[in-house]
């Protein structure tokens, strides 16, 4: 099977499309206002996804679908916003309440009639017949998040296979409501899609796979970096490969204050690369590196950007390696704002020659949560696709 | 035999670390933050080593390790750096680097590498 970029952008629009109707059927059905803040396209493993859930607590109602498109839908909310919606559907009910029976109900009908409505426009744009089954209702107390996700949505089931996620993060603003509407289409739904949308340029699905398990790798040697500079034992949490829409690049993270690094890299690919630390974190990491100069913040500032640095150097290593090419880093520029600020000016600059951007992530946490790193890596578009193409079996 | 050693790096936090990983073993005789600096303070200390970061703003260590090499073609220069890809370190070598240590550091490493380049000079 092969994707292209042509392809991942028309997903991405169908996903969007899909999703503000979605947005629409709760408007219409519960009078929240509710939007679209951001669609991607992500690529990374079961494992991945799963950790997601299981760190944000999440509820979720689960709906498959099969006929002309075959896979999983899941809407996720957290408990608070479950509580939230169960409120303005009816008030006075817990959603989180053991008898909240009523509860249950109201948001297995929200997914039912949200992912329903989804699940139309990609059956409309591909001039078939899809069935959705029904509504499932998952919380913290059952075995899996994603139990419900069986092989059916996924190549081989297995936590280590690569899968194509469609994620769409919604908001109900008034409300504080967010939650987020996934699609996880078999490999052969995939194929239908991408054989509707054309193949120019196409590349074959295990190039993007090979470039998934590259970032996973220098996650890998970013966190075996960190921890032999700090002496910190680090894990890598997460590391994902997601298509997004430029503008939605800087709505990928949150408004937190985070402090590290921004640096430019050139080559193949060119690109921004960010390395940011929550607030505590980064005071951590600067103890760590400097005992007993806390009151030295001009030394602390170094410590950090000379982290960013190696962090980075160990993240980029492995593709130049692997891509057989140099990879130039620029000096670390060190950052103290909100996330969303960061990378805005970075997603900014890319925007002036695309309109879509891949976005890597990968967060680096310690077992005791002494500090977690996220990375966010933004090549040029068609620098990656260069690259990817270097990865192609047959290349 | 301790050397005399001069440390570049625009991280103040790496040259600490370093001066701290090289503290009772040689001297370090001076710090620059960039490599015109580097080339000015070699000129001025002849240091028997020096310690070079590759990506540095204003002039990079690859440049500055080749006018150090133009000046003193016998000079020992290390580079240290973060950069452990192959075409780096071959274009490190083409600028007459003897010697690389990668980041993060680990003191014995560091060591063999300055004893190593003076073993070689010797």
């Amino acid at each position: 099977m092969n994707l292209d970029v042509r392809s991942l952008r028309t997903f991405s629009r169908l996903a969007h499309s899909g999703a503000e109707k979605a947005a629409g059927s709760l408007t219409t059905l519960a009078g929240i206002d509710t939007y679209v803040n951001v669609t991607k396209v992500e690529l990374g493993t079961k494992a991945d996804v799963e950790n997601e859930f299981a760190e944000r607590d999440l509820v979720s109602v689960h709906i498959g679908f099969s006929g002309g498109l075959d896979g999983h839908t899941v809407l996720a909310f957290s408990p608070e916003s479950a509580e939230r919606l169960v409120d303005a559907l009816m008030p006075g009910i817990n959603a989180t309440d053991a008898e909240g029976e009523l509860a249950e109900s109201s948001l297995k009908e929200v997914a039912n009639i949200m992912l329903g409505g989804f699940i139309d426009g990609w059956a409309d744009y591909l001039d078939t017949t899809v069935d959705i089954t029904t509504p499932t209702y998952v919380d913290d107390e059952n075995d899996g998040p994603l139990d419900h996700v069986d092989a059916e949505g996924f190549e081989n089931g297995g936590d280590d296979e690569h899968v194509l996620v469609f994620r769409n993060q919604l908001e109900a603003a008034d409300n504080a409501i967010e939650f987020d509407l996934y699609m996880v289409p078999t490999a052969s739904s995939i194929g239908t899609i991408v054989e509707a949308s054309g193949e120019d340029g196409a590349l074959p699905v295990e190039s993007f796979a090979a470039f998934s398990e590259m970032i996973n790798d220098g996650a890998n040697q970013a966190s075996e970096d960190i921890t032999a500079m700090t002496g910190i034992d680090t894990t890598v949490e997460v590391s994902r490969l997601s298509f997004v829409p430029i503008e939605g690049v800087p709505m990928s993270l949150t408004d937190a204050v985070r402090r590290g690094v921004v640096l430019e890299f050139s080559g193949t690919p060119s690109g921004y690369i960010a390395i940011l630390f929550d607030e505590p974190s980064a005071e951590n990491i600067a103890s760590s590196l400097l005992p007993g100069m806390e009151g030295d913040e001009a030394m602390r500032q170094s410590a950090i950007q000379e982290i960013g640095n190696i962090t980075t150097s160990g993240f980029l290593d492995g593709w130049a390696n692997a891509l057989e090419t140099t990879i130039d880093i620029s000096p670390p520029k060190h950052v103290h704002d909100i996330g969303s600020a960061i990378i805005d000016p970075l997603a900014t600059d890319l925007a002036q020659s695309q309109e879509y951007a891949f976005l890597i992530d990968s967060t680096i946490r310690t077992d005791d949560d002494e500090f977690t790193c996220d990375i966010y890596a933004l090549p040029d578009e068609t620098e990656l696709r260069k690259a990817l193409r270097k990865l192609s079996p047959a290349a | 035999m301790a050397s005399k050693v001069l440390v570049v790096d625009d991280s103040a936090f790496m040259r600490n670390l370093l001066k701290q990983l090289l503290e009772g073993e040689h001297e370090v005789v001076g710090e620059a933050e960039n490599g015109v600096e580097a080339v000015e303070l070699y000129r001025e200390l002849e240091p028997d080593v020096v310690t070079m970061d590759v990506v540095m703003p204003i002039r990079n260590g690859i440049e500055a390790t080749s006018e150090i090499k133009s000046l003193d073609a016998g000079a020992s220069v290390i580079m240290c750096t973060s950069v452990g890809q192959e075409e780096k370190m071959r274009e490190a070598v083409e600028a007459g680097a003897d010697g690389y240590i990668t980041k993060p550091f680990q003191k014995p490493n560091v060591l063999q590498a300055i004893a190593d380049v003076i073993q070689a000079e010797a």
